[in-house]
């Protein structure tokens, strides 16, 4: 009886109502949200594991050393990578290929490589337009290293004190 | 004092052999050649003196004479160690420089024993003058025919022949020494087999320091009891000393066993002037150090001087006063062993230049907190690890300086620099 | 026989055993680096001590001996700390170079440390470096990860019979290094990279290729000596990227050759024949399996004659088929109603040669006490079997050599008799009768006339006076002018004197052929009588002309005058090939197909392909069978090579047996030896560049000492047969030796 008095009250004064639009009115002051993405972007954290790059050391010589253990441990089979010895006597890679089809994206190989050479970067708004692009070549990696070589070192630095 | 092998030290040319014979030298072994004495007498002489094994051991010589099988009819050969390389001894290169007869004797008499027809003296490289003396003796004693094939018409045979050493430490070690003797690198071999089965080129050996050997002729000659009673309980006879280091007489001194410290630091003359007894090393670098009260109160006998903490070992006494900076003599000491050890064997080859390099930086001002734990822990590692007992002699030191000596080594850590301020 | 306990457990032991023996049987591990069970104990690792109740220290389980009511513990406290702490020591001056150490992952220190090891490193000062030398083509050395464990210092001195490795400097300087500039030069050397328990020593055509738990591992069998000495081929994406050791102890223990195990390089050689080709108007056209095979269909028939009747066919195979390829190939043959069949050609007259069996097992070779060596180099030649021989010589055996050039041989000689070619069978002959003479026997006509020399007696009584001895007769004498009779000889020798023989003349898979029927039939015609006759149409099987034949020019010459059709299987490309033949057929070449080996000891060896053959190229019995079908011939329904085996096995066929003859030609001439360096016998070998960069791959020369030097008019700068002068005074006078890794003496030389 009391419950259905309240109701009619609630009813008529249009308490609801003016609930739900002063939502609606706070929202209409406050400070947008939305990101416009591409121009605008949500923060990333640095462990955030986008795609792959090899990186280099500050002399420009490669880090990568064939050792071949982010190919044994990678549960996706997704890389592959051929060594030989180079004319100087180092032991360097040949092919190194990750097929963006196969990997999962869990960061594995970055955990395994023992120069720190393969990272999984923060971009992850990467497209390609054949079937072929979807395989990162040893090229294509380097090159990524380079041009994101700023961002790499800035996340590694962060991250490097919970390692 | 000086009844044994220095018994004619005062006489003229005490290394000729008049000399020698004149004081009863090779009685013993005319005895043997004329059939008078049987190698079980001897054996049982022996085992009575209480002579124990003067190279540091210390193990009974005569025991270890039994050993050989002494009656099947396979080449066997007597070697004695003049390897003398122990830092702190040098009683050694006196006894061959002063009383070579007596060592040639004395391994006759051996070799006669355990039917050993063939000797060697494995002298250390570096003692040319004692290499002189003493092939200087073997050819003396060779002409008047008491060595070689039928010893004077008799049915024993003796060669003896001297090897000059190559400089190296740890061929003062018996396996060692065996495998420098046959012309190989100076490594221990693992035991067993030990060299009483397999010796020099395969063939039972006995290895026996200088000293003991010295000792035999005149133990035979004067009775095994006469021998045990110039000593105290398990520690018969009498013993060379070689008191070095901050003493105003460094010198060796053959006294009775069980002489208290006291009266040996003053035979060489007491500490120098000013100065205070720190520290004793009794038996030479291997042997733990001992404080200047425990080694006070300690009698020079094996027991005494174990219950003290330490070893007689040689008999190789390092008196420092209390201008020794500790970290500094143990570094020296690491050094050594880290230099001599010859890689053989891991914990060895890599702990001696670990302890080196921690102790070095810790000279260097570099020391860390941590590293008096690791320095000990490594010690220990190494301690009983190792095929030959040079392993161990690195490590045992490392422990009784930190263990005697904790404070100087936490000073030098923290200040990088000695406690002891007139340190030279 | 008697019980200790291990680690609370009762387990049988016997007297005289060490302590890691007997665990390794009852499959307790005890961590070990420096004990190999093939070699002497060392003890210097300090890694296997285990804590023996009574002994106040603990024991390396490697050095003591098992005794009765021993106690010990593998695991308690004092064992476990004692080995933990070797194990730091061990890794402080090791550098953490894993990830680009071939040894990754099948390295004994790093699965040791995942047990032993600290998780962080209490060494804080500079590690030890050392620096490397080059020790050869096949050794790649990185001395910095040495633990010194002297395994291979110990290899060398015990089972390579060389001290090549020795250890250099004290304490921690002690470096383990070649002591001589010139590189590892034994015969054995890979074994080294097989018994070094980290990545000191690896393999250098291997080097930084993979890893090891990216390759597929086969078993497989070496064919390049007697042995057949067992292997692992270790394979990926289809190629062959190692071969290791398998261990066997009826035949090649743990080691095998550096033969066997670096020739694997020469499959992926670019002389290697991949597509079938056909001569069409004299130039060579690729084509499909097809057409190749009908053109040699139709071409046989053709030239040949008949199907069930070709008289002018001759087939010709090499000694380094598998017995199911001979056995096709001659059942093959005799079907199309032809009798000449021979795979003996580098053998200059067929009815004078060898003929002599086997009868020793290889692992009775080492028990031995007396061997008598006529005519081989042992060493370089059959290493596996040379090895059993000086594993006798250790035991207290001798051996005695008949040679006609000194060598360097690893084991003790007791007594060298350097002599002329001709004069081998007379010194035989003479220690025959001396033999027969002391056993009261008869002597034969023949033997009456010859004087007895004082070496005949030596040799002879030797070989009489021992319990179980040995005579080994070998390559060096198959073109000798009394073979034969030098074959009968030791024959004859052996049966007088209880002794057992061993012929190394039969040399590759030789042993298969024969026992496949891979000879002349009755009114067939051997490979000399072949050349010599118009042969209308030939099947060369894997025939390089101027490796394989006694006299290459010759050969050469008679297989391109006649206008002969010639169809050639072969898996490397040869230029007189292609000169001479219609036909090439690419087939598999070693590891490429399965097949079986026969060894000295007549055992059947089988293998299963480990790669795929290259590209178009083909397992040799299947184009055989193929060939067959299409020569529409019945019998040939086989699925799998074992078919052929089991029915080749059920036609086993006997050589011809010798008669027991002696009729000793003298000659007066110089006489040549002509003997393949040991890495040049094969095609495969020859394409291996690695072995051929060796000091034994190098081997190309002329020896002879100067008195037949001046008898020919030659100087150490000129040439003899196309091979470099060499004077030395190791040779008798009079002969030449010839080690050569060219191709035989042509027509004009000789």
């Amino acid at each position: 009886m009391f419950d259905k008095l309240i109701k009619i009250f609630k009813d008529f004064t249009l308490s609801e109502l003016l609930l739900g639009m002063s939502v609606t009115a706070k929202e209409l002051v406050n400070t947008k949200i939305t990101v416009q993405f591409p121009e605008e972007r949500t923060p990333i954290s640095p462990r955030f594991r986008g795609i792959h790059a090899l990186r280099r050391y500050p002399n420009g010589e490669e880090r990568c050393i064939a050792c071949k253990l982010c190919e044994a441990v990678c549960p996706a089979n997704a890389i592959t990578i051929e060594s030989e010895m180079r004319d100087d006597g180092t032991r360097r890679t040949t092919q190194y290929d990750i097929d963006l089809f196969k990997c999962i994206y869990c960061g594995f190989c970055e955990e395994a490589c023992p120069v720190d050479a393969i990272v999984e970067t923060q971009i992850f708004d990467y497209a390609f337009e054949s079937r072929e692009g979807s395989v990162l070549t040893k090229e294509r990696l380097l090159e990524i290293g380079d041009e994101n070589k700023k961002l790499i070192d800035k996340t590694k630095l962060e991250d490097s004190k919970y390692r | 004092m000086n009844e044994v092998c220095f018994k004619n030290i005062d006489k003229k040319e005490p290394w000729s052999l008049s000399t020698y014979e004149a004081s009863g030298g090779y009685s013993v072994w005319r005895k043997i050649l004329k059939g008078e004495l049987s190698p079980e007498n001897i054996i049982d002489e022996l085992k009575a003196s209480g002579l124990r094994g003067r190279g540091g051991a210390g193990f009974p010589t005569g025991l270890k004479w039994s050993f050989m099988p002494r009656n099947s009819d396979i080449q066997k050969y007597v070697v004695c160690n003049s390897d003398e390389g122990e830092p702190g001894t040098c009683k050694d290169r006196d006894i061959l420089r002063f009383n070579p007869h007596s060592v040639i004797e004395g391994m006759a008499i051996g070799g006669y024993v355990m039917k050993a027809s063939v000797g060697y003296n494995y002298i250390r490289g570096e003692f040319m003058e004692p290499f002189y003396r003493f092939e200087a003796a073997l050819k003396e004693a060779y002409k008047t025919g008491l060595l070689g094939k039928n010893i004077s018409g008799s049915s024993v045979s003796f060669d003896l022949y001297t090897h000059l050493g190559a400089g190296a430490y740890i061929c003062g070690e018996e396996t060692a020494l065996i495998e420098s003797l046959e012309g190989k690198k100076g490594q221990p071999r693992f035991k067993p087999p030990f060299p009483a089965n397999v010796g020099l080129y395969g063939k039972p050996t006995t290895v026996n320091n200088t000293e003991s050997f010295a000792s035999v002729p005149e133990i035979l000659a004067k009775g095994g009891k006469w021998f045990h009673d110039l000593g105290v309980k398990n520690s018969g006879g009498c013993k060379l000393f070689s008191v070095t280091g901050h003493v105003k007489r460094p010198a060796n001194f053959e006294v009775p066993m069980g002489i208290p410290f006291k009266d040996l630091l003053d035979m060489a003359g007491g500490i120098r002037d000013g100065r205070k007894l720190k520290a004793v090393i009794p038996g030479g670098s291997s042997t733990p150090v001992l404080t200047a009260d425990e080694a006070l109160a300690m009698n020079m006998d094996y027991d005494s001087i174990e219950n003290a903490g330490s070893m007689l070992g040689a008999g190789s006494v390092i008196v420092m006063d209390d201008s020794t900076c500790m970290v500094k003599t143990l570094t020296r000491l690491a050094h050594f062993y880290y230099d001599e050890s010859c890689g053989q064997c891991t914990p060895c080859r890599e702990g001696t230049g670990w302890l080196y390099r921690i102790l070095k930086r810790i000279m260097d001002g570099d020391g860390k907190s941590g590293d008096l734990d690791l320095l000990n822990n490594v010690g220990s590692n190494i301690l009983g690890n190792t095929i030959c007992a040079l392993g161990d002699a690195a490590a045992m030191p490392v422990e009784s300086f930190l263990r005697n000596f904790s404070e100087e080594f936490e000073y030098y850590i923290e200040n990088g620099k000695s406690m002891v301020k007139d340190n030279v | 026989m008697f019980e200790i306990e291990i680690d609370g457990k009762l387990v049988n032991a016997e007297a005289g055993e060490k302590l890691i023996e007997v665990t390794d049987r009852v499959g307790i591990s005890v961590p070990r680096f420096c004990y190999h069970e093939k070699l002497s104990v060392a003890a210097n690792c300090r890694m296997c001590l285990v804590d023996v109740e009574g002994a106040p220290k603990p024991q390396p389980a490697c050095s003591t001996p098992v005794s009765e009511g021993m106690k010990v513990s593998t695991q308690n406290e004092k064992a476990k700390s004692a080995q933990k702490s070797v194990m730091e020591f061990l890794l402080i001056n090791h550098p953490l170079d894993c990830p680009i150490c071939d040894q990754g992952g099948e390295c004994e220190l790093q699965d040791v440390a995942m047990s032993y090891g600290s998780n962080v490193s209490r060494f804080n000062e500079g590690k030890r470096v050392i620096a490397d030398s080059n020790i050869g083509a096949l050794i790649h050395t990185d001395m910095t990860r040495c633990i010194h464990c002297t395994r291979c210092v110990r290899f060398g001195t015990e089972i390579a019979g060389i001290m090549e490795m020795g250890g250099t400097g004290r304490g921690e300087s002690l470096k383990i290094e070649p002591f001589l500039n010139e590189g590892i030069q034994s015969e054995l050397s890979g074994n080294m990279i097989d018994v070094c328990p980290v990545g000191a020593l690896t393999s250098k055509p291997f080097r930084y290729e993979l890893r090891s738990w990216q390759m597929n591992s086969t078993e497989s069998i070496a064919r390049h000596d007697l042995v057949g000495s067992n292997i692992n081929v270790q394979t990926y994406k289809g190629k062959v990227k190692r071969i290791v050791a398998r261990s066997n102890d009826s035949v090649n223990e743990t080691w095998i050759s550096d033969r066997d195990r670096f020739s694997y390089e020469g499959l992926s050689h670019s002389n290697r024949l991949l597509k079938p080709q056909v001569k069409f108007d004299g130039t060579w056209k690729e084509v499909s399996w097809e057409v190749a095979l009908d053109f040699c269909v139709k071409g046989l028939l053709r030239s040949a004659g008949e199907s069930n009747s070709m008289n002018s066919l001759g087939v010709l195979a090499s000694k380094t088929a598998t017995l199911e390829e001979y056995y096709l190939l001659q059942k093959l043959v005799s079907e199309l109603g032809c009798e000449n069949i021979d795979y003996r050609l580098g053998v200059k007259d067929t009815k004078n040669t060898i003929n002599l069996e086997s009868n020793v097992k290889l692992s009775d070779l080492e028990k031995i006490d007396h061997a008598l060596i006529v005519g081989s180099y042992t060493r370089l030649e059959q290493p596996m079997i040379n090895h059993r021989l000086r594993k006798a010589a250790l035991r207290g055996g001798t051996v005695d050599v008949i040679n006609s050039m000194q060598f360097d041989f690893n084991l003790a000689l007791n007594n060298e008799n350097i002599i002329i070619p001709c004069e081998i069978a007379n010194l035989l002959a003479s220690t025959l009768k001396v033999v027969l003479e002391s056993t009261n026997q008869d002597v034969p006509e023949e033997l009456n006339k010859l004087t007895i020399t004082k070496s005949a007696t030596k040799i002879a009584k030797k070989l009489l006076s021992s319990d179980a001895s040995v005579i080994v007769l070998g390559e060096h004498v198959i073109n000798n002018d009394n073979a034969k009779n030098i074959s009968n000889l030791v024959a004859m020798l052996a049966k007088n004197t209880n002794s057992s023989t061993l012929n190394l003349s039969k040399t590759g898979n030789s042993i298969a052929a024969d026992i496949a029927g891979f000879f002349p039939g009755k009114d067939g015609l051997d490979v000399n009588s072949m050349l010599g006759k118009d042969m209308n149409a030939y099947i060369m099987f894997d025939v390089y002309p101027e490796y394989d034949f006694h006299n290459s020019s010759t050969a050469i010459k008679a297989l391109s005058d006649k206008n002969s059709f010639i169809v050639s299987m072969n898996s490397f490309y040869n230029n007189n090939v292609a000169d001479y033949s219609d036909v090439m057929l690419p087939i598999s070449s070693y590891y490429e197909t399965s097949g079986t080996h026969v060894n000295i000891e007549g055992e059947f060896q089988t293998f299963a392909a480990s790669v795929k053959a290259p590209q178009e190229s083909k397992p040799a019995w299947k184009v055989i069978k193929v060939l067959a079908d299409l020569l529409d011939i019945s019998g040939f329904n086989y699925s799998d090579s074992s078919n052929v085996l089991e029915e080749a096995k059920h036609n086993i066929k006997q050589g011809h047996r010798a008669e027991e003859s002696i009729n000793i030609t003298d000659t007066n001439s110089v006489e040549v030896i002509w003997q393949p360096s040991p890495y040049s016998i094969d095609a495969l070998l020859r394409h291996s560049d690695s072995l051929q960069e060796t000091k034994i791959g190098q081997i190309n020369k002329a020896t002879m000492n100067s008195s037949t030097a001046k008898h020919l008019n030659l100087g150490d700068k000129d040439d003899y047969l196309g091979v470099p002068v060499v004077i030395s005074s190791l040779v008798a006078n009079n002969c030449v030796f010839i080690n050569a890794n060219k191709s035989t003496p042509s027509e004009e030389q000789a």
